[in-house]
């Protein structure tokens, strides 16, 4: 997208500014113009009808916006064409009329003192994302609507990192919403997930378009499974069953409920190499969407491979119908684009989980990027707020990868750690695999609970037995936990001292880890799933089965014979 | 680094445990050690050097203990635990674009040459021998004992060390500053607001201008080697010897000035400094150094008690408008509990006995902290009494500390409200303990007791509530009375763990209403029988 640049677009918003109230600012919408909004306010249609993001909004809609300025995080404003014609003031006829306004009483970014950005709207000629996007998105829109397929419409995006999952799945969402009154929405990218904070992976059923970066919507899931980890690594059939487990409940949640199917957008991890594909390809095996979104960087070492790569070379054409596969160029990033690393955007998603924590009613929306001042200051309202308490007799504790931990240590690990409230814990480990059985077919032993949210255990006090927990779900929500889960989750640094505060378990007065091994083993996983060990990796790929592999154990080997 | 490593460890007196367990002589007491790294383990963040020693020592151990594991077994294990102490070593230096030698990189380390080779045989070609990687794995042991243990545990006592250098340098510029007499005034104002002098000023303002410069960075060191949520260690640090005997030639009047003005300027970057000073203190008194000679520990106590009465000048005093000194009703509360609990830990046959009231021995050992405590819990329940109102009392011929000891149990009930009958019977029980009846005391006293046991018993929540009277607090620690940053909660250690360290410290954290009635009335039981020495 181009900006217009400077002055002359500044003057064409001047002239189009209708109402003389300096607290908002009207745009009149011509055929075929398009704004690039950003900013934090509310955007109100006066009347016409426009297309913010793919989603369709009708005169007297208000929504609610906090989106970033650049080519990715701006949202895409046009009138639609079939807009009555309204008589303007100095400009004439238009085809909607649209009022930007900013929160009332002015949303001010916690610990500075400069109110956030006002929610502006600029000229632009083209959309933030590629031009075959916007086919593809109409044409899965129709597909959705048509109702000829014969699988309920599925779309599963997948493609390496930085592709533009995130924001596909969010205007595919938007698409789909302007033709039906609800979307599913199956986020499996437990690292940086759309709709929640990491760990867990979750099921949604969505009302309303999605606008603006991940942290700016969290939600609660309609169903969700534990995790523990922001990466699928360290249990992948857990994680594929999980996966299953969550369409499943998908299906008959929606048999049950409407007549009609609600259409569904699987958003997926970015790890498309060496192990992440084989589970990709698993998840893609027991869900069999109609759809799969290739978003593909153009580097052939980087992005999955083409076709319907998901197959087993085996076991082509079986009983579920094949996938139709659409391959798209990845979303362009703009020239010095500010794009934040994983671990910047998970402290996002913490950020914003910390903030609901403390204030559960308060919008989301109203954060656009926290800085380390924001982060300080909810640190310090965390530290301050009144958590939740049980006893520890009344709720059981698992860790998900240790589970043979005596009963009495558990106090201590449970002390500042993140955790995952489950309602209906499982009977079996979620690492056992089943011993009989279809290896496709998860069985119900299987089943891992249901996870309603995620926990800050901020204290345990092992003598008076009580566990102290601040959580974003409410008090009867959280009367349904029975079971908290301890996996790898961690809290951002930033969060754990703040104001007068600092968590026991930030230690001053450590020596230097050079060249001593006083800090903890880097995770050098990711990097290697960002090498390129590209051709081994796919010849070697078809042979493995994810889902099977807990199945067939190596034949036992006397190691004495090797020697 | 004054925000600190995320570690798996509370504090650093748990990684002491642990260092000591893992590096005992006896096997069980290692197994304790190894046990307890398997729990940090599972919290996540556990460094390199403590996993991998952990997981050699449990090796060695299980080797030497019998052959239960087959050869190649061990050898993998063996195998893996020094690839990965390696490897982890290695890949956190490799910085460069172009990837530096393993063997290059361990040489900087100082990581044996052995353990680079045996990871490379183990990777690359085969299990080595066991004969091998036993000899492999003592060398890494050498070396994580060197490059780890002993140097954290030396940075720890370097820092320690540190604290109290820099207070006793803080300290001697802050007499320095005060014998100056234009600089007096501009003592216990903000050392930021500095006026700038003019052009040309006499030698005598620029000297002032340079203490208060090198006063400043002073500060700004301490700030950096203690944070600012732990004023703790500020207060420890101010009660060593180091710092209280640096002044003990000092008159009276100078000491004063100089404490008062340190003790403004460290309450500006370490709010709550007063009365963790005051607990401190009283924590001292009751632990009286056996192995000093009396008349030095005498010395002490006298030190003790002047910084306690200044503390507790300071923060009755009039208020300060920029900075807020006082100490709290329910901190006062505190106090006067730990300040009660310490006359009754004190040592019995440091007690005057009862009937010898004639002759004293000079410095009799526990008498002169059992008498500035005794000041001290007056002075603290004097204040109470005021604030609580509690006026009454005044009039019956109760003895002293059956005054205090009442005014400490009206405290406690206020920040823990009993039922009425329960303070009641708490009454009856003081009543009765002075006037002698030690049986009847008891007994009312073993209903309390009994009464706010089944009280806390009925709290046992089995549903998700929210908790009541919540004070901010770090995450990870729960509410203290005294500490902004609140209280590490009571974890369990792995079991025996504890017992490895040579001296238990009493603890003064909150007291129960039923522990703090028992601990009056010692103290009351115990005042009948010591004559009062004033």
């Amino acid at each position: 997208m181009v900006m217009a640049s400077g002055s002359p677009g500044h003057a064409a918003k001047k002239q189009k500014r209708v109402i003389n109230d300096p607290t908002s600012d009207s745009i009149a919408l011509l055929p075929g113009e398009a704004y690039a909004v950003s900013g934090i306010g509310t955007l109100m249609i006066d009347s016409g009808e426009v297309n913010l993001n793919g989603a369709h909004l009708m005169t007297g809609a208000r929504v609610q916006i906090c989106a970033e300025s650049g080519p990715r995080g701006a949202l895409h404003l046009q009138a639609t064409q079939q807009g009555a014609s309204i008589q303007v003031p100095y400009s004439g006829e238009a085809c909607a009329l649209v009022e930007l306004q900013p929160f009332s009483p002015p949303v001010q970014e916690a610990g500075s003192d400069r109110p956030a950005q006002a929610l502006t709207a600029v000229p632009c000629t083209d959309a933030g994302w590629p031009t075959e996007w916007q086919t593809a998105l109409s044409q899965l829109a129709m597909s959705a609507a048509s109702n000829t397929l014969p699988s309920p419409f599925s779309a599963c995006i997948c493609g390496t990192r930085g592709v533009g999952k995130s924001s596909f799945a969010r205007l595919l969402v938007n698409h789909l919403l302007s033709h039906a009154p609800e979307v599913a929405f199956l986020d499996l990218d437990c690292g940086q997930p759309e709709l929640t904070v990491p760990g867990l992976i979750s099921l949604h059923t969505l009302t309303q378009p999605l606008f603006g970066r991940p942290h700016t919507h969290q939600r609660p899931p309609d169903k969700a499974v534990f995790i523990g980890d922001i990466t699928p690594a360290a249990d992948p059939p857990a994680f594929v069953s999980a996966a299953a487990q969550l369409y499943t409940a998908y299906l008959a949640g929606s048999t049950a409920q409407a007549s009609r199917v609600p259409s569904l957008v699987i958003n997926t991890p970015g790890w498309v190499k060496g192990m992440g594909l084989d589970v990709l390809s698993a998840v893609l095996r027991q869900i069999a969407p109609s759809h799969v979104v290739v978003l593909a960087s153009g580097n052939p070492s980087k992005d999955p491979p083409g076709g319907s790569f998901w197959q087993l070379p085996q076991a082509s054409h079986q009983s579920s119908p094949a996938s139709m596969v659409v391959t798209l160029p990845a979303a362009a990033s703009g020239v010095g684009e500010h794009r934040p690393s994983a671990p910047d955007s998970r402290a996002q998603a913490w950020l914003a989980f910390a903030r609901a924590c403390v204030s559960p009613d308060a919008s989301a929306t109203s954060i656009l990027e926290g800085t380390s001042a924001s982060f300080a200051a909810a640190a310090a309202d965390l530290a301050a707020h009144a958590p939740y308490v049980i006893s520890l007799d009344s709720v059981t504790c698992k860790v998900l990868h240790d589970s043979s931990l005596p009963k009495d240590q558990l106090p201590s690990i449970l002390n500042a750690a993140v955790v995952g409230l489950v309602v209906n814990p499982g009977s079996k480990s979620s690492s056992a695999g089943s011993e009989a059985g279809d290896p496709e077919q998860p069985s119900a032993a299987q089943e891992q609970g249901n996870c309603v949210g995620i926990g800050i255990v901020r204290a345990v006090d092992a003598k008076q037995r009580m566990l102290y927990l601040l959580t974003d779900i409410r008090l009867e929500r959280l009367q349904q936990v029975r079971e908290v889960r301890v996996g790898r989750l961690e809290l951002p640094h930033s969060l754990l001292h703040g104001g007068a505060v600092r968590s026991p378990y930030l230690s001053p007065w450590c020596i230097t880890s050079s060249g001593t091994g006083a800090g903890p083993l880097h995770s050098r996983s990711i990097q290697c799933a960002q090498a390129d060990h590209q051709s081994a990796a796919v010849q070697f790929r078809c042979s493995v089965d994810w889902f099977g592999m807990g199945l067939t154990p190596y034949p036992a080997v006397d190691l004495d014979q090797q020697v | 680094m004054p925000e600190g490593r995320q570690v798996p460890w509370r504090s650093w007196e748990e990684w002491t445990l642990v260092k000591t367990a893992l590096w005992s002589a006896t096997a069980v007491d290692q197994r304790k050690g190894i046990e307890q790294v398997r729990l940090w383990r599972a919290r996540g963040k556990l460094p390199l050097s403590v996993d991998v020693t952990a997981m050699l020592l449990d090796l060695r151990g299980r080797h030497t203990s019998g052959p239960s594991q087959s050869d190649p077994l061990l050898r993998l294990q063996y195998s893996m635990a020094l690839i990965l102490l390696v490897n982890g070593i290695t890949d956190a230096e490799q910085k460069g674009k172009q990837a530096r030698s393993v063997a290059g990189i361990a040489e900087t380390a100082g990581l044996p040459r052995v353990l680079v080779d045996v990871r490379h045989e183990a990777t690359h070609r085969g299990l080595p021998s066991l004969a091998l990687l036993q000899l492999a794995a003592e060398s890494a042991l050498q070396w994580l004992r060197t490059a780890y243990w002993d140097r954290q545990h030396q940075h720890l006592l370097n820092m320690q060390a540190k604290v109290i250098t820099l207070l006793q340098e803080f300290m001697k510029l802050q007499a320095d500053a005060l014998s100056r007499p234009q600089q007096a005034a501009s003592d216990t104002d903000d050392d930021a607001s500095v006026d700038p002098s003019p052009p040309g000023s006499s030698p005598g303002v620029s000297k002032a201008q340079e203490l208060r410069k090198r006063r400043r960075q002073l500060a700004a060191d301490l700030k950096d080697v203690v944070h600012p949520c732990m004023p703790g260690l500020i207060a420890q640090a101010l009660l060593q010897p180091g710092i209280l005997e640096s002044h003990a030639d000092d008159s009276q009047s100078n000491r004063t000035g100089v404490w008062k003005a340190a003790l403004h300027s460290l309450c500006r970057t370490w709010p709550g400094l007063l009365p963790l000073l005051l607990r401190e203190s009283i924590s001292l008194l009751s632990r009286q150094g056996q192995a000093k000679p009396p008349n030095q520990r005498h010395a002490q106590a006298q030190h003790l008690h002047f910084v306690a009465t200044l503390v507790w000048d300071i923060a009755t005093g009039p208020r300060n408008q920029s900075l807020d000194l006082s100490i709290s009703t329910d901190q006062t509360a505190v106090l006067l509990a730990c300040c009660l609990r310490a006359l009754v830990l004190l040592p019995a046959d440091a007690a005057p006995p009862a009937d010898s009231g004639d002759i004293l021995p000079a410095a009799q050992p526990a008498s002169i902290h059992r008498e500035v405590l005794q000041h001290l819990a007056e002075r603290l329940t004097q204040n109470m009494s005021q604030t609580a109102a509690a006026s009454d009392s005044g009039q019956q011929p109760l003895r002293k500390k059956a005054r205090m000891a009442e005014a400490a149990v009206k405290l406690q009930a206020m920040s823990a409200p009993l039922p009425a009958d329960n303070s009641n019977l708490s009454h009856q029980g003081m009543e009765a303990a002075a006037d002698g009846e030690v049986q009847k005391a008891e007994v009312l006293l073993e209903q309390l007791q009994d009464k706010v046991r089944r009280k806390a018993q009925a709290e046992v929540r089995e549903r998700w509530s929210v908790a009541k009277d919540w004070k901010p607090c770090a995450i990870g620690h729960l509410p203290g009375p005294l500490e902004h940053n609140g209280i590490l909660p009571d974890l369990p250690l792995v079991c025996g763990l504890e017992s490895l360290e040579q001296q238990q410290v009493p603890e003064y954290q909150q007291d129960s209403a039923a522990c703090l009635m028992l601990d009056a009335a010692a103290v009351l039981l115990n005042g009948q029988k010591a004559p009062s020495r004033k």
